[in-house]
């Protein structure tokens, strides 16, 4: 089910909580190079808080993740754990990019500014360099022509192309993606899939959030089902989707379907 | 040490008795205000385009200028237009008519806040404008206007020192009668300071106690 | 003569008043905007025990400036000013205890304007490898500034109205002006009605400015 042999992310034993309440329970997961995983599931289920803790906009309450090299570990109260992943988690954001659901372009600044924001002020990139990449990256997206635009001049899934460009900028190696064509009216999902479609196609390492279950079964080479903070289903989309083995799985897939 | 005791003895009685008619004013002129503003706000929501239009100049006269001098118009106005009043109830007033220009427009934008489906649904069952504005819009806005509303309440009890100038006998000018007294003017406005600043906090945590219980209702 | 035509023998005295007012005022925002900034800065600061100390003392200020009134504050300042630097203006000395106090509510603008920033645009920051303080100076300031600006506009129409308190320690701004002039004329309510108006003009002048500002912001 791999495309290469090579584990670029590896999860081990991961606990999220917040107070009382167990948002994530003990999750182990390998992700290999250039793997397109889909985590799907209900709303509440933990899914985007996974996803979070890949690159540490949420602290670990316990357990371990490998990116790229790269070690965080759960903090068990300790102040200097805690720094220690501040460290880390600059290096992760450095080699994995993210899209968020709400876009979260930054409004003061245009389409291109928002591109080339990253590789100048993080990468130290010369901004003519920086442009030059951009633009590409936007005609790439299908967004050239509006370079000079402001984010609120947009359409939701142009912003959201926006966004892919700009996380590309960062020349990540791998990208989350965090439900992000659900803050998007239908008739804006398809130019969004498109463009991760055609990431996928270059072998991009992708680990999308998502409920759409067309893009997950036809896209991603992995999907996991999760609730409750658990990954109850672990496979190719043809086993999770045909033959799920738990019961909350077919609950969920015959609920969707009959939508 | 022993001066300072010997300086807060003579101070501390007469704060305490311009104290409570600080207290006396600001309670005076935030329910006079209350009235006042709330019927100001209903005229902003009138039909009638004059109407709509006295409550707006009303409005704009009192935010637009400063109140001392307005304080002092009132002073010197009051009486040569035949109304012999006490300093207190001419302060009283002022405070009054000056307050009630921020209570209407907290009032108003409160009740605007409120989507026209709600009042439209009042009207769909056949309510009337008061039926409407009483048992839909203004419970709603309880939420909304709380806060504001605590802010010109702080706003109302500091604004009674500027009283000071037409010789109303509350806390500030209880301070400076103290200082003619003591000599000590910066210790005695600094206990007076103290006192308002006590006055605020309290009033801020009681209504962040019922924000909170409204808060609940309202989810 | 008149008493109107006596009011504009005395315009110029009048208007002379109103620069003062005016020039109090712009000298009080801008040092109040300092003020308030540093204010924002060292209230967002760590949790060490020097920074929590610094935090707690802004915080005593802030809660004080708004929770006494500004003519105490004023007193208060003069006496303290009498003691520190005798040899002040009642101009300058003016300027600081309007900016002492504006300060105070500038810092509660600013930190409504920072809360008021979507809190994933500073995640995204985040996301691409931002450290806090390129997230300081290259998403929240930018924008906390054209967030706020209404409002710093109606602060400086608040200390417009605050300054006739200066009156009252001799700095001889429009309502000083006029009631110097209603003392040599024993013309009384007419002088108050001419700064009213004075005042109104400027002040309606100023909230267009921040109804202006609101529709520019909302329409970008």
């Amino acid at each position: 089910m791999s495309k290469s042999e090579n584990i670029v992310i590896s999860v081990k034993n991961l606990s999220k909580s917040y107070g009382e309440l167990d948002v994530l329970k003990k999750i182990d997961m390998d992700i290999y190079e250039g793997q397109v995983v889909t985590i799907i599931g209900p709303s509440g289920s933990g899914k985007s808080t996974f996803l979070r803790c890949l690159n540490y906009l949420e602290t670990l309450t316990d357990g371990e993740i490998s990116i790229f090299g790269n070690t965080l570990v759960g903090p068990k109260e300790s102040k200097q754990a805690a720094k220690d992943n501040e460290k880390v988690a600059k290096e992760i954001r450095k080699n994995v990019g993210m899209v968020f659901q709400q876009f979260n372009l930054w409004p003061h600044k245009t389409v291109l500014e928002n591109v080339i924001e990253g590789p100048v002020q993080i990468k130290k990139v010369k901004k003519e360099e920086a442009i030059k990449k951009a633009e590409e990256l936007l005609e790439k997206v299908g967004m050239k022509e509006k370079a000079g635009a402001l984010p609120t001049q947009l359409s939701g899934g142009q912003q959201q192309r926006v966004a892919i460009a700009r996380a590309l900028a960062m020349e990540p190696k791998a990208i989350l993606f965090d439900e992000p064509t659900s803050a998007l009216d239908p008739e804006f999902v398809n130019e969004v899939l498109n463009v991760m479609k055609e990431l996928a196609k270059e072998g991009m390492t992708m680990i999308v959030v998502t409920h759409e279950m067309g893009f997950a079964a036809e896209v991603s080479d992995r999907v996991c089902f999760m609730d409750g903070g658990y990954v109850l289903e672990d496979g190719t989309p043809d086993e999770v989707f045909k033959n799920p083995k738990t019961d909350r799985a077919k609950q969920f897939f015959s609920k969707i379907l009959n939508v | 040490m022993e001066e300072f005791l010997r300086i807060a003895e003579i101070t501390i009685p007469l704060l305490m008795q311009g104290l409570v008619v600080t207290i006396e004013i600001s309670v005076l002129a935030i329910i006079f205000s209350i009235i006042v503003g709330f019927l100001i706000c209903c005229m902003c929501l009138s039909k009638n385009k004059l109407v709509e239009a006295i409550a707006r100049v009303y409005i704009k006269i009192f935010r637009c200028t400063p109140f001392m001098v307005q304080v002092y118009l009132a002073y010197y106005g009051l009486p040569s237009l035949g109304l012999k009043v006490s300093a207190f109830w001419i302060g009283v007033a002022v405070m009054s008519a000056y307050n009630a220009a921020y209570i209407a427009v907290i009032f108003e934008s409160g009740i605007r806040s409120i989507p026209k489906g709600q009042s439209e649904a009042a009207a769909a069952i056949g309510m009337g404008y008061f039926k409407t504005l009483f048992r839909i819009l203004l419970p709603q806005t309880v939420g909304v206007i709380i806060p504001p509303l605590t802010g010109q309440f702080l706003q109302t009890v500091k604004d009674t020192s500027i009283l000071s100038i037409i010789t109303v006998t509350e806390l500030t000018m209880m301070t400076k009668k103290a200082i003619g007294v003591t000599f000590a003017p910066l210790f005695v406005y600094l206990l007076a300071g103290a006192l308002y600043w006590v006055i605020n906090i309290g009033i801020e945590m009681v209504t962040k106690k019922i924000e909170k219980k409204n808060k609940l209702l309202s989810i | 003569m008149g008493t109107v035509e006596v009011i504009f023998q005395y315009m110029p005295l009048l208007l002379k008043g109103l620069r003062y007012t005016i020039l109090v005022s712009i000298e009080a925002i801008i040092i109040a905007l300092c003020i308030g900034m540093l204010l924002t800065v060292v209230r967002m600061g760590g949790n060490s025990l020097p920074s929590r100390i610094v935090k707690t003392i802004a915080n005593v200020y802030i809660s004080f400036v708004r929770g006494t009134p500004v003519l105490v504050q004023i007193y208060i300042i003069y006496q303290a000013l009498a003691v520190i630097g005798p040899n002040l203006s009642s101009f300058t000395s003016g300027v600081i205890a309007l900016s002492l106090n504006s300060g105070g509510f500038m810092a509660e603008i600013m930190r409504g304007g920072i809360t008021a920033i979507p809190k994933g645009q500073i995640e995204a920051g985040y996301a691409i490898g931002m450290s806090k303080r390129q997230i300081w100076t290259r998403i929240i300031l930018p924008q906390v500034f054209r967030v706020v600006m209404p409002q710093l506009t109606s602060e400086f129409i608040n200390v417009i109205k605050v300054s006739p308190m200066l009156s009252v320690v001799a700095v001889v701004e429009l309502t000083r002006t006029a009631q110097r002039l209603v003392n040599s004329t024993y013309i009384t309510i007419p002088f108050y009605i001419t700064i009213a108006i004075i005042y109104f003009i400027v002040c309606a002048l100023l909230e267009e400015l921040v109804k202006w500002q609101k529709r520019r912001m909302l329409a970008k």
